[in-house]
């Protein structure tokens, strides 16, 4: 164990609550988004017998799914990230990892702090997708039978790939952290479950 | 710098970051990012072009098919079904030499019609195949290769998640490559079976002595209980696929339909509770957000490639040096290939095609047709070195620790070569497809 807690500087016993916070928000959005999927399958089951036995479609599924399936992938992508299942190639790193520390960490900051700019700025655009959409109020659909406006999508997509971005800086300080011995590695262990 | 050039060095810079292990949706967003910079010269122009990327490329009701089609792969998955398929298979085929094997690939080919991810089968089978095959005397590289080598039938049997993947990356309607995929995937299946029957009939020590033991083997299985575990099976794929096939559902619909019918499959076999299916609807969403990133951001990447030209010059090289369709072809399995040895299954998809199909459109070619043949070369690579993503999981799912990992590569490779002479067919004979 390192020293008592209070020689740690301001910014360390920042990070817990602060973190705290982080990923009760990732985890909120992972559970709405569990919940789209579940309204989804329903929606379109409710469609096809509908269609089938009364021979009119449900207005509006489409357009519903088509902002579904968009929130879907925003609302979970932080919590993919964080539980380790975004997709890369991870048997030379593993390696590295294994071999030499500190070189892996190293690389871990790299890749994590591309991660960040990335989807600082995907944030940065959907921010202003968002407004645009909010300000132009714009819809699918069609006046008259069905029409569902696009800025929740919208907000959606730009939360989630902030805090997406929030994350990958999060693991990018600890990280660097570990790196220089400033974290204690004990606390640090767990990597990818819950308590980044 | 000159398009090709421009092509070659993001070709070569995204190996490079992927495979050292970069976020790979991270590699061609970022990519894509820089090089739209770069050729319009404007930042503002590049960042917006990227968060209407990452929204309008899934903004279609199209793509609701991969959390549909994942949600009732996962659902089947903890529904006890392959081991009960495999004991119909073994029932079936329980007086023939070599029976297990072949009840293995059939069960694989069966539970591939409702799940679309091998890795999947891979687990499961290694647990519920490879210890009954092992306690009836097969070699073990026979017993390990059978369960890596049918594993591979999930992604090409439809519903597959390679082939949506492919299906919108090549700008194809899934339903004609799910329709288009299920001959070359009986083929394959058959080729499996015959291969083991052969290995039956001139090595009969490889397959144990298990017709001594027919009769102790199914002891609790007859008839009426292997119809009654096989028909709400057998209707959920002729709901799933046959609603495709005669055209009474989009595959969403067919997704959704199918999600449903094994969820209250599940249901009926006692398998569900609230937690586990929370469990499992999270993970979902996890493979659908990764899945459908990996698309957005191979979509950036070939909307940049359009953009510097890249794809006009290709085509101009290689109509200058008069390379033939087959020529090209032949260069892109080797490519695939030697890819597969190092990354999984979509990556190789989503990197290679936005290069290798402007190409083939040159030739007229029916992308359809090069999706199969894509999916089964891309599948090659589950079951080679160093890198076999389906041996690494028959491995880590054995019980016996006597099995090694070079046992399993062994074992896998006459599998993966079948998967050769398969596509070397299909090459040959479009009409197995195309009909």
């Amino acid at each position: 164990m390192s020293g008592p807690i209070e020689s740690r500087p301001l910014v360390l016993r920042l990070m817990k609550p602060v973190m705290w916070l982080l990923n009760l928000a990732v985890a909120s959005l992972n559970s709405l988004g569990t919940l789209f999927i579940i309204a989804m399958m329903t929606l379109i089951c409710a469609d096809v017998v509908s269609r089938n036995l009364l021979d009119t479609s449900l207005p509006g599924v489409i357009e519903l799914t088509e902002l579904g399936i968009v929130s879907v992938v925003f609302l979970q992508i932080a919590d993919t990230y964080r539980s380790g299942k975004l997709m890369r190639s991870d048997g030379v790193i593993k390696a590295i990892e294994t071999k030499t520390p500190r070189i892996g960490m190293l690389l871990n900051i790299v890749f994590d702090i591309t991660g960040a700019v990335l989807f600082f700025y995907i944030a940065k655009g959907g921010q202003k997708r968002f407004s645009d959409a909010w300000d132009g109020g714009y819809y699918l659909g069609n006046q008259g039978s069905f029409t569902a406006p696009t800025w929740p999508m919208e907000l959606i997509v730009a939360i989630g790939s902030s805090l997406l971005c929030l994350l990958f800086f999060a693991s990018v300080l600890r990280n660097t952290g570990l790196l220089f011995g400033i974290v204690p590695s004990e606390a640090n262990r767990t990597r990818g479950s819950s308590n980044v | 710098m000159t398009g090709l050039e421009t092509g070659i060095i993001s070709v070569i810079g995204i190996l490079f970051f992927v495979i050292f292990g970069m976020y790979i949706p991270v590699v061609l967003a970022l990519v894509s990012l820089i090089g739209t910079w770069f050729i319009t010269s404007n930042f503002e122009i590049a960042v917006f072009l990227l968060s209407q990327k990452s929204v309008e490329t899934i903004s279609s009701q199209e793509f609701a098919v991969i959390p549909l089609f994942v949600l009732m792969g996962l659902l089947i998955s903890i529904s006890d079904i392959a081991r009960e398929t495999f004991s119909v298979a073994n029932y079936v085929f329980r007086k023939v030499s070599g029976g297990l094997g072949v009840a293995t690939v059939a069960a694989n080919a069966i539970f591939a019609s409702i799940t679309g991810v091998s890795i999947a089968s891979a687990a499961v089978f290694t647990r519920v195949a490879v210890p009954e095959m092992l306690r009836f005397g097969y070699h073990p590289r026979l017993a390990v290769g059978i369960v890596a080598g049918s594993s591979v039938l999930g992604m090409l049997i439809p519903p597959s998640i390679l082939l949506i993947v492919y299906a919108f990356i090549a700008e194809v309607s899934v339903g004609s490559l799910f329709i288009g995929a299920i001959v070359p995937g009986l083929i394959l299946s058959v080729f499996y079976c015959i291969a083991i029957l052969v290995v039956g009939r001139f090595r009969p020590e490889w397959v144990g002595q298990e017709q001594l033991t027919a009769s102790e083997q199914n002891d609790d299985m007859n008839l009426a209980k292997a119809v009654k575990l096989l028909a709400p099976i057998v209707l959920l794929i002729t709901l799933v696929i046959g609603g495709i096939y005669g055209g009474f559902f989009t595959p969403t619909e067919s997704g959704a339909v199918g999600a449903a019918g094994a969820l209250i499959l599940t249901i009926a076999r006692k398998r569900l509770t609230w937690s586990t299916f929370w469990k499992v609807t999270v993970e979902t969403g996890h493979v659908t957000a990764s899945i459908c990133f990996m698309i957005i951001a191979a979509s950036m990447y070939s909307s940049m490639l359009g953009l510097s030209g890249v794809p006009t010059e290709l085509q101009q090289w290689v109509v200058g040096s008069n390379f033939g369709l087959l020529e090209l072809i032949i260069a892109y399995v080797v490519v695939v290939i030697i890819l597969g040895t190092l990354l999984d299954s979509i990556s190789i998809i989503l990197i290679v095609l936005p290069i290798f199909i402007p190409l083939l459109n040159h030739f007229g070619v029916d992308l359809v047709w090069f999706g199969i043949l894509s999916i089964i070369v891309v599948e090659v690579g589950l079951l080679t070195p160093p890198l076999g993503i389906a041996v690494f999981v028959v491995k880590s799912s054995l019980q016996d620790n006597q099995i090694s990992l070079k046992d399993i590569f062994f074992g896998a490779m006459p599998f993966a070569l079948i998967m050769l002479i398969v596509v070397a067919l299909i090459a040959v004979f479009p009409a197995l497809i195309v009909y």
